[in-house]
């Protein structure tokens, strides 16, 4: 059975401060910020760099608190699938626990996350072009 | 500096052959027997799992004293670093490791929707 994984979309690294964070990788690695936002809902704060076909995503909370460094981490790896649907049924399958998909921030993507991982990792798992575009506006 | 692309993302395990046969038999994927061996100058075995354009390192520490020993002691088993290729010096896959590997903590939370 085939999770049906194409590569690695994104590689979340998180931190108390995601701006200061996406600063530093950017200063010290000659990486260049590409777009910036908060995820609705939860009010995160989000930066991208992406780096060929891998995207660094950098999140932290919406409102930081003073604090005396910076502390980040490296939380989690996202794969790109082919159908998020057979993804989920075969995680499912070899027993371990999966949520259901859900729409992802970028247009038409659907996105799940595999609860715990494995071997210490968190996955998640993102379908592009897994939903119809929108309608445009009358 | 200009770092170009990750090269891979470095996986640390208790158990090499177990992580790998994990990752084949549930999610067929499956380690490059080409790459991957005992690398005795980090005290590590490791192996090869290739997504895409980027590679799934997974290592494990093949001695008890060893830094890849002690971050498993320490944090279990996790991400570890994320290597990259750069256009200018200074070498490969220093700087972007060493800050990686600088924050790296183990984690179980899942990863957020991008």
């Amino acid at each position: 059975m085939t999770i049906g994984a194409t590569y690695i979309d994104h590689i979340v690294i998180s931190s108390n401060d995601s701006s200061a964070t996406a600063k530093q990788f950017s200063e010290t690695l000659g990486i260049e910020i590409k777009r910036a936002m908060v995820r609705p809902g939860t009010g995160a704060h989000l930066e991208f760099a992406k780096l060929q076909e891998v995207i660094l995503e950098f999140a932290g909370p919406g409102d930081v608190k003073p604090y005396d460094e910076v502390k980040a981490k490296l939380s989690g790896l996202v794969l790109a699938v082919t159908d998020i649907h057979a993804t989920i049924a075969a995680i499912r399958a070899a027993g371990f626990s999966v949520g259901d998909p859900h729409p992802a921030v970028q247009p038409g993507a659907l996105f799940t996350g595999m609860k715990g991982g494995t071997n210490g990792v968190p996955f998640g798992f993102i379908q592009y072009n897994a939903l119809p575009p929108a309608e445009p506006k009358a | 500096m200009k770092v170009k692309r990750i090269d891979h993302v470095g996986i640390v395990v208790k158990d090499l052959d177990a992580a790998l046969a994990t990752y084949e038999r549930n999610f067929d994927l499956q380690a490059d027997p080409a790459r991957g061996g005992e690398v005795t100058a980090f005290a590590i075995k490791n192996g090869f799992v290739p997504i895409g354009g980027t590679d799934l390192e997974f290592f494990s520490p093949t001695t008890e004293d060893g830094p890849v020993a002690k971050f498993v002691e320490e944090r279990g088993e996790g991400l570890y670093m994320i290597p990259s290729k750069s256009m200018t010096s200074p070498p490969p896959s220093t700087t972007f490791a060493a800050l990686a590997r600088a924050s790296a903590t183990q984690s179980t939370a899942s990863p957020s929707s991008p």
